[in-house]
């Protein structure tokens, strides 16, 4: 039994900007399965869903039809940790490194239990700030009132507190908990948002290519410790990147996709020894496998062009 | 910093020169023996508090009760609908000169006194502040918002945790323009013959008596508490929302 389960998944775009305001079909009939602890890279053209495909993992992308179960859970049930390319827009600029890093522990909802979500209003998935949050601020006002004592909450951020810096230690990752996002060089601020993913301890790692944003050298820095991070905690993790070798260098499998509606080319099994090092991007092993892939997605898009010089 | 007194050097200069060589009309522009012998004796003197203290009274009192813009414009940002049922309203009266209607509160309030003052203070800022509050909330970052759904917050808290927090900046963009709309509001409608306190009627009764001296005075006594109203509304942004922007 696979650790995620996705069957036959549809997917429409009503009104795609990016496409004249048609309706785009993104998923027709698709299916993935993935298994626990895997490390699993998304490869494939621009626009051909990977990050739609993320986002229906997250729990906050609606699609049409399909069968989505991680660890046997529905999709609202499971925990997720999600990492973005663009970590200025997904950290909390107003909170420190610890208080961001904090954030998803303060969830008032334990994420298995379903009910327990959907009492607090989330029983859409919906992208769209439509629902109702009177609702909840009656029942949450009503909640406080009879929380009289704020030392329970006191104790209980301390408790929190507790855990990021122990869990950080475990980690190995030293950060400067004080200081502010914007403080921080943009390497620091993506291990800030991968840390905050990684506490909540999800059972599933979305990582929406995390390294796109960075320059070189922080980039490889960044990929050894996505590596790192992933021995010692085994969180299964998608992993979508438009650089093929950091998705061969970090990978367990290899999903090449089409462009939309998505299928799946190809899976590539990556066999290479871990852990892995940059020694490794000069192995033969390494050269045939990111050929093959190469291959396989220049079949879908084209990747070159002839040209003739004239003179 | 000890550039900033070349700028300060050149205006006294300027000032100089206007009065001792180009002898302009000393109505217009007092020499500065007179002006700083005014500036003595309106220091020492209880009128000039009282007028101080009056114009601050309204401009505060004003600018606080327009406050109860914010939480309507957050429920207006996060329901759109609401939002949509009132644009055209919003935008028409926002668009009116509040000095515009002070005729219609001096009807209301009588003339004397602070009420209408007021009362055109708060029509003037609460727009203002409406107005900033709701762009505030309705350009608050998705991505943001789709993180903390990752992070399972319930609604409540994404509202508290996240959206309410990202359109403080453009709040206090609104509370920066209300302030020195205030400002402007309160002096022109103590300028009005009627009033009986304020910086303003200060101003227009040393022009009524030709008292340039006494003017500028209580010219440069506005200018300070509007200056000091900006420098303290930056403090305040610098230490509590440092992080806007970046």
């Amino acid at each position: 039994m696979s650790y995620i389960r996705i069957s036959n998944l549809h997917k429409t775009y009503f009104s795609d900007s990016r496409n004249h305001n048609a309706p785009v079909r993104v998923f027709d009939n698709f299916d993935l399965e993935i298994d626990e602890g895997e490390f699993v890279a998304l490869f494939g053209p621009n626009g051909c869903g990977k990050s739609t495909l993320l986002k229906i993992l997250a729990g906050v992308e609606d699609f049409q039809e399909g069968d989505i179960s991680i660890d046997g859970k529905s999709i609202l049930s499971a925990q997720v940790g999600y990492v973005f390319q663009d970590y200025k827009a997904s950290l909390f600029p107003w909170r420190t490194v610890l208080q961001n890093i904090v954030a998803p522990l303060e969830s008032r909802i334990n994420a298995n239990d379903e009910e327990g979500y959907q009492r607090f209003g989330g029983n859409k998935i919906v992208d769209d700030i439509d629902s109702k949050p009177l609702k909840g601020i009656a029942k949450t006002s009503f909640k406080m009132a009879s929380w009289i004592s704020c030392k329970i909450l006191r104790r209980k951020a301390k408790e929190r507190k507790a855990k990021v810096i122990s869990f950080l230690q475990d980690m190995g990752l030293s950060l400067p908990l004080e200081a502010y996002p914007y403080q921080l060089s943009g390497g620091q601020q993506q291990m800030v948002a991968t840390a905050r993913a990684l506490i909540s301890e999800p059972d599933v790692m979305l990582m929406d290519e995390p390294l796109s944003s960075l320059d070189y050298q922080n980039a490889l820095l960044m990929r050894d410790k996505i590596q790192q991070l992933w021995e010692i905690t085994h969180t299964t993790t998608l992993f979508v990147s438009h650089n093929i070798d950091d998705a061969i260098y970090l990978a367990d499998h290899l999903v090449i996709l089409s462009d939309k509606p998505a299928i799946i080319k190809d899976t590539i099994k990556i066999n290479l020894p871990r852990p892995r090092n940059l020694g490794i991007l000069k192995s033969k092993e390494f050269f045939d496998l990111k050929n093959n892939a190469l291959e396989v997605f220049s079949s879908e898009v084209p990747i070159s062009e002839e040209f003739e010089i004239v003179k | 910093m000890r550039l900033a007194w070349i700028g300060i050097l050149l205006i006294v200069a300027f000032w100089l020169t206007a009065v001792y060589i180009f002898h302009i009309d000393p109505i217009i522009l007092p020499t500065p023996r007179t002006f700083g012998e005014s500036l003595i004796e309106t220091i020492t003197s209880i009128t000039l508090l009282k007028d101080l203290a009056a114009t601050l009274y309204r401009l505060f009192l004003g600018f606080g009760i327009s406050l109860i813009a914010v939480p309507i414009g957050l429920i207006m940002g996060y329901y759109p609908k609401i939002y949509n049922a009132f644009e055209v309203v919003i935008d028409f009266f926002r668009s009116i000169p509040s000095v515009a209607l002070y005729p219609v509160f001096i009807w209301l309030y009588g003339i004397s006194g602070s009420k209408a003052k007021i009362a055109v203070v708060v029509f003037g800022c609460s727009l203002i502040i409406l107005i900033n509050t709701l762009s505030g909330v309705m350009n608050c970052h998705k991505d943001r918002i789709m993180v903390a759904k990752t992070m399972r917050f319930s609604n409540f808290q994404i509202f508290t945790k996240v959206i309410f927090l990202e359109a403080l900046p453009q709040i206090f963009v609104g509370f920066r323009v209300s302030i020195s709309l205030a400002l402007i509001v309160v002096v022109v409608t103590e300028m009005f013959i009627g009033s009986t306190s304020g910086l303003g009627k200060s101003i227009y009764d040393a022009q009524q008596i030709l008292h340039s001296a006494r003017m500028w005075t209580s010219i440069l006594v506005t200018g300070l508490l509007g200056y000091s109203l900006n420098k303290g509304l930056m403090w305040f942004e610098k230490r509590y929302i440092h992080w806007a922007g970046k």
